[in-house]
């Protein structure tokens, strides 16, 4: 049975585990830039391998299932870690743009914003900035900006930039300053965040003296009942 | 030799830099080496404690001896990196107010150097351009913002500049009060988890002696080994521990 299935892992493992992929998962991969080939590859290679050495039973099928998984979940992973570096570097761009929307339109605010502006926008922010300088009212341009994402912040920060732009009434200036105070508890929060992610070390950390402790015992424990038993049970 | 392996960057750190002969002067080289004696007693007293031979013994002491220049060298650089922190976020805030009195980067600069530190001095001695100079200082994203307010209000004009500067002179404050607390709290909880390691170590004490009791194993050659090796963790985990003082204290993600 498992040299059957293992033939039919290598002949149909390649194209079924194409045909078994989240759609979410390929995005996934396209929006990271990463590269699908080498996935599928590594994780064909992976799952056969697992099914060849793992003994045939429930084993070899939590490990092959564990290699197919493993990707996805490091996707997920750096997916969310990307995520969340955008957010914080998007608030910190809109903290720049704060100070450059003093003393320029919106246009030329953003413009100037990307020099300095994070890695992560900057190609971003240059199409946005081409868009609108063709047509500065240009609504699709601040609404689909970094659309892919998917992100609140992002969106609603564009819509109050679009009404701040175009309309550039008292009401949206208001509304504008409003974001601004948010988007500043934003990055308080996310370094509050950060902070607390480094000391959540110490938590775990703090389980090391009792694993050593506990191993020790166990390992004296043994030590003395061997040395016990060196001369054999006595009856 | 996991020890030595672990260790071995720090090594090479600290023979490449030298940190300890250029921060310490002569009464804190007092303080360190009674602190470091206390600490070889201390060990060789739990040693004895534990029974071990004198072989193990001088191996437990020779990582002492290592890991202690380690950690000072962890607590040289988490103390120099506050210094440059407070200095910097200072420099930052008296930057702040000069601009809003002389509305001039130039002046502003000028009158913040007259009692900044060295380090920073020194940046701004290399060119002429003051933005240029001021990104190199750091760069972090509030610099680059006040970088920004400083050009556009001296380009366009100073009548937004006031209610900009109160802002970044707020986010400066809080950026330094949110720092200040989790170093704070960083140290608190490294204090914890030394004590948990010296518990760590009574239990095991008080282990050992109850099953001595049942047999002699004192003198067996794996019961050195066992203890020689909890001994050695403890103090390679305490130095882990102590890396994280290391951290940068500006956050890696803020900085553009």
């Amino acid at each position: 049975m498992k040299w059957i299935l293992m033939i039919f892992l290598l002949g149909f493992g390649f194209p079924l585990s194409i045909k078994l992929e989240d759609p979410d998962f390929i995005k996934k991969c396209n929006l990271l830039d990463l590269n699908m080939k080498k996935i599928r590859v590594i994780r064909y290679i992976e799952i056969n391998l697992l099914w060849w050495v793992l003994p045939f039973g429930y084993l070899s099928f939590i490990g092959v299932g564990l290699g197919y998984y493993r990707h996805i979940f490091s996707v997920n992973a750096k997916f969310n870690s990307f995520k969340r570096n955008l957010n914080l570097q998007f608030s910190i761009w809109l903290r720049m743009m704060e100070v450059l929307l003093a003393y320029n339109t919106v246009v030329v605010a953003i413009g100037k914003s990307i020099d300095k502006a994070p890695l992560l926008m900057k190609s971003h922010l240059e199409s946005l900035y081409e868009a609108l300088l063709e047509d500065p009212n240009n609504q699709d341009a601040y609404f689909g900006f970094m659309g892919y994402m998917d992100d609140l912040n992002i969106g609603r920060a564009m819509h109050h930039l679009y009404r701040y732009g175009t309309l550039g009434t008292e009401d949206a200036s208001t509304q504008l300053s409003g974001l601004i105070q948010d988007n500043a508890e934003h990055l308080k929060t996310h370094r509050k965040q950060q902070f607390e992610d480094r000391l959540n070390f110490y938590s775990w950390y703090g389980l090391l003296p009792m694993l050593l402790v506990s191993a020790t015992f166990l390992a004296l424990m043994f030590l003395v009942l061997s040395n016990l038993m060196e001369g054999g049970w006595q009856v | 030799m996991i020890f030595l392996l672990v260790v071995s960057a720090d090594i090479l750190d600290i023979l490449r830099h030298k940190p300890l002969k250029q921060a310490i002067n002569k009464r804190t080289f007092h303080k360190l080496l009674l602190l470091f004696l206390m600490l070889l007693g201390f060990v060789g007293l739990i040693g004895r404690l534990f029974n071990l031979n004198f072989k193990y013994l001088t191996y437990l002491l020779f990582m002492c001896v290592l890991t202690f220049f380690i950690m000072v060298n962890f607590l040289l650089q988490h103390l120099t990196m506050q210094q440059k922190f407070m200095e910097l976020s200072q420099f930052m805030l008296k930057l702040c107010i000069y601009f809003r009195i002389y509305q001039k980067t130039h002046l502003s600069v000028i009158e913040t150097l007259k009692d900044a530190p060295k380090w920073i001095v020194d940046v701004f001695d290399q060119g002429l351009i003051v933005s240029a100079d001021l990104y190199q200082l750091s760069d972090h994203y509030l610099m680059k913002s006040l970088v920004e307010i400083f050009d556009a209000s001296e380009t366009i004009g100073m009548l937004h500049a006031d209610v900009q500067l109160k802002r970044l002179e707020y986010d400066i404050e809080v950026w330094m009060s949110q720092t200040r607390i989790h170093q704070k709290e960083a140290i608190k909880l490294l204090k914890r988890l030394m004590f948990l390691f010296v518990m760590g170590i009574g239990i095991a004490y008080v282990a050992q002696n109850m099953l001595a009791t049942s047999t002699q194993i004192h003198t067996h050659v794996r019961y050195q080994w066992i203890v020689f090796t909890f001994l050695g963790m403890t103090l390679m985990g305490l130095l882990i521990a102590c890396k994280r003082l290391t951290q940068p204290w500006i956050l890696k993600d803020e900085c553009l």
